[in-house]
């Protein structure tokens, strides 16, 4: 292994261990939307993930059977996978999934963490930052960021109704305050958009 | 010649160095002694037998030297080195560095580490969508 060629991170594991630990993180990803692993274990699933939801918009007798040897629990979840799932991401073409960067999960070894999460979900948390993004924006009448525009853009392009969900979502996330008590326009101590 | 030589040896050698002679020289010890009743036959040496004598004694002594030292004067520590000391050579340079790569969180304006996710608000955020997720169910 040394200096050759990896293609893929062997995560410290035998194969079986290996394949054990993607197909639990895949299984979890499926039922939850949503997981939160090392990061290196994230991109890993993602890929898994990404070869699943593959099989579920083929959507034919030979993609069930290799769905069903991937998922651990496919009674409960081969409806959701070849129903919601498949449904969800009939016209995105790839990239169902999002790695997204945390603060390590562990204080003691300080590693890598994120969270892996399938796009336009319950828990797509990227949709929920950028619409408190846009939120606080608007509450301190700033201009947007073009990272910004360009994330919500990302964002509601292939979600159903995007910009009416992406909306009210905004105006659910302006009600949690999340600056604080003292985030409003009057007390903010910042200068604006800069 | 080698009789008269190793005679000789033999007579200094356990006066200067008794630990020495005590232990290397037991082996070779009744030679020796064989040797040295053979040169009280002759009384007194010839010049020309010295003359040959001591060039072979000389390319003895180094090896005999090598023994001698042993043990005896070698440059050591004089003491041990202190844990602190040690501590501070093996961490040198490896002091934990600042993390300088930090911007603003844009949904609350606290500080977080660039290309991460601010925890706070990731907490925040995850907990009304698991909510909202549970509700629906
Ligand atoms: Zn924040």
């Amino acid at each position: 292994m040394a200096g050759g060629l990896v293609k893929y991170r062997h995560l410290s594991r035998k194969s079986s261990h290996r394949q054990a630990l993607l197909r639990n993180l895949v299984t979890a990803l499926v039922q939850h939307e949503s997981v939160r692993t090392t990061w290196p274990k994230a991109k890993e699933t993602q890929r898994l993930a990404e070869k699943l939801i593959t099989l579920a918009k083929r959507n034919n007798e030979t993609s069930r059977r290799k769905a069903t040897g991937i998922l651990f629990t496919p009674h409960d979840l081969l409806p959701k996978l070849f129903g919601e799932l498949r449904l969800r991401y009939a016209s995105r073409p790839g990239g169902y999934t999002r790695v997204l960067r945390t603060e390590p999960k562990s204080r003691y070894d300080q590693g890598d963490s994120a969270i892996l999460e399938l796009v336009d979900g319950p828990k797509d948390l990227r949709f929920a930052m950028t619409a408190a993004t846009v939120a606080r924006d608007q509450r301190l009448g700033r201009s947007h960021n073009p990272i910004t525009l360009l994330n919500r853009q990302k964002v509601t392009r292939f979600r159903p109704g995007g910009q009416a969900a992406f909306d009210e979502m905004v105006k659910k996330v302006g009600a949690l305050r999340l600056g604080g008590k003292g985030a409003g326009p009057q007390n903010e101590g910042e200068a604006p958009a800069s | 010649m080698a009789a008269l030589q190793q005679l000789r040896i033999a007579s200094f050698f356990p006066s200067l160095f008794p630990r020495i002679a005590s232990t290397s020289f037991q082996p070779s010890f009744r030679s020796t002694v064989l040797y040295a009743q053979h040169a009280q036959e002759s009384r007194l040496p010839s010049v020309t037998d010295l003359a040959i004598a001591i060039p072979a004694a000389i390319s003895q002594i180094p090896s005999l030297l090598g023994d001698i030292w042993e043990g005896i004067l070698r440059a050591v520590p004089k003491k041990k080195t202190s844990h602190m000391k040690k501590r501070h050579r093996l961490l040198a340079g490896k002091a934990l560095k600042d993390v300088t790569s930090l911007n603003k969180c844009p949904a609350c304006g606290g500080i977080k580490k660039m290309h991460t996710l601010c925890s706070n608000c990731m907490g925040r955020l995850g907990g009304m969508l698991e909510r909202d997720l549970k509700q629906k169910a």
